[in-house]
């Protein structure tokens, strides 16, 4: 049932794991987020508001459409600090995973998402299933990735306030504003 | 600052799941839209390391 919102179901969770294993990093290796990793954390929530729409609303042009530009903006964060690294010699930011920076990874990401997003809204099928579902209705899948990706957006907000309180995050943060002596 | 934005996608996502369709998409362009002022406001600090 509802094929295309489990689909989109599916994108929200692998946004949240991707978070998810952000979040870990922060915690477990006790390395501080900049404002730009912040950022690029943001364009990978809106881009999760996007398909949520699609998931409780039904497959929309316009909720695609607000992923893709999501997606461009957080693409554009994440080369914003990819080109502050890029001449060599130049200490990155963290550390890399698989390779390659989170930023670098963000990047990819981002441009993945765009070339899935505008194939997957090419298909005309998915815009047959009309309407919003109350939570009793709901797929399974999607209810788990409701569920997840609220957690999710709400432990990243208390976490960037416990890092950067209510004004600008430092450049290169060493601790929680929260917790700073 | 930050927490403020995730704050207003956190909302914008409550009004999806109320069945608020228009309000909720009008406050992800929002809430996007501040996102990238607050981009553009870190992304013209000074930039030591490219100095």
């Amino acid at each position: 049932m509802h094929p295309y919102r489990q689909l989109n179901a599916l994108g929200i969770i692998a946004i949240s794991a991707m978070l998810t294993y952000a979040f870990a990093d922060q915690f477990v290796n006790h390395e501080l987020p900049c404002p730009l990793c912040l950022l690029q954390r943001l364009g990978f929530v809106a881009v999760s508001i996007g398909l949520l729409l699609n998931v409780t609303h039904g497959p929309r042009p316009s909720h695609y459409g607000f992923a893709i530009a999501a997606s461009v903006a957080g693409g554009a964060m994440a080369l914003r600090q990819v080109s502050l690294h890029v001449i060599p010699g130049t200490p990155g930011y963290g550390s890399p995973f698989l390779g390659l920076h989170f930023y670098t990874w963000a990047f990819l990401l981002f441009a993945f998402m765009i070339a899935a997003i505008a194939m997957i809204s090419s298909l005309p099928r998915q815009y047959d299933d009309l309407g919003w579902l109350q939570w009793r209705q709901q797929p399974l899948l999607c209810k788990l990735a409701i569920v997840v990706i609220i957690i999710i957006i709400s432990l990243n907000a208390l976490a960037a306030f416990s890092e950067c309180g209510p004004g600008t995050c430092p450049d290169n943060p060493e601790q929680y504003w929260l917790f700073q002596d | 600052m930050i927490a403020l934005l995730f704050s207003l996608f956190f909302v914008t996502a409550g009004l999806a799941l109320r069945g608020k369709k228009s309000l909720a998409l009008a406050g992800a362009y929002l809430s996007l839209f501040l996102s990238l002022l607050w981009f553009f406001h870190h992304a013209s600090d000074e930039l030591p390391i490219l100095l």
